[in-house]
């Protein structure tokens, strides 16, 4: 009975309630072969909070799992996790995207610049549009 | 007995940071190109009018409530609709932002971007705040 009313007791206190603030969502490369994705949260504590510091490294990080590359198709979600009666609530930004080698994403902007330069008579000079 | 007396200004001076929104951009990485970070921020007042109320009503005697509410609501049915953080009364205060990451970056070739829509919130006022952080692509050797 006592574990009963401890797992009952537990489950009230780790039930959260998820809310979204908001989505983004950059273009979709054509090459998804690699997925990158990093997640930064912070608990809360009876809405004590001095500083939104967590998420600086977000960009950084996904640098690092993609160092000769582009990151894009990159979908940032920014959620709110609330525990028991807002006693303590988490901040969380999960941001998934796709990992463009920097050779395939120069082919893709080469084909791409030679077509719209037939297609207009104009040039384009790669390392620009690239950029 | 002295420490109680910088409480109250501990209490007015320390402020809570709320975040209201993220996003982030498509980040290049070069082998012929350095990041260098920068950091841009822009500020301004916001006032929240249900404090600035209860504030009235401490220092205003209480037959003069009711007129504070009466004023508090009247500037609030102005003030709905969809927002973050408090009313501010300058809208265009993040106008020049595409401005500035033009003055860190002025090669244009920007990467990274963070954008961060926060709030700093004190007694009444608050510091409604709109961060970006990016990278500037420099080409090696330049």
């Amino acid at each position: 009975m006592r574990s009963l009313f401890l797992l009952l007791i537990g489950s009230i206190l780790l039930a959260s309630c998820a809310s979204i603030n908001s989505v983004s969502l950059t273009p979709i490369p054509a090459n998804r072969k690699t997925q990158v994705r990093t997640e930064k949260s912070k608990i809360i504590l009876l809405g004590f909070n001095f500083d939104n510091d967590f998420v600086d490294e977000a960009v950084s990080d996904l640098t690092r799992q993609c160092p000769n590359g582009q990151v894009t198709g990159l979908l940032t979600k920014d959620e709110n996790i609330n525990y028991f009666l807002y006693f303590v609530w988490k901040k969380q930004i999960t941001a998934t995207g796709f990992c463009v080698p920097v050779a395939a994403s120069t082919t893709s902007t080469k084909t791409k610049s030679r077509k719209a330069a037939s297609n207009e008579g104009t040039h384009n000079s790669i390392s620009e549009s690239e950029l | 007995m002295q420490k109680f007396f910088y409480l109250p200004f501990l209490l007015l001076v320390c402020s809570c940071a709320q975040l209201h929104h993220v996003q982030l951009g498509e980040i290049m990485s070069h082998p012929d190109y350095v990041q260098k970070p920068f950091d841009i921020k822009i500020s301004e007042s916001g006032i929240n009018l249900g404090e600035a109320a209860d504030v009235s009503k401490i220092l205003l005697r209480k037959d003069r409530h009711s007129d504070v509410d009466n004023l508090a609501g009247w500037i609030g049915l102005f003030q709905i609709g969809p927002r973050t953080g408090n009313p501010v009364y300058v809208k265009d205060y993040a106008k020049n932002l595409i401005h500035l990451i033009y003055e860190k970056c002025p090669s244009g070739k920007v990467t990274g971007l963070m954008s961060v829509r926060e709030s700093r919130k004190y007694p009444v006022i608050s510091g409604e705040i709109v961060k970006v952080t990016g990278y500037c692509l420099i080409r090696k050797g330049s």
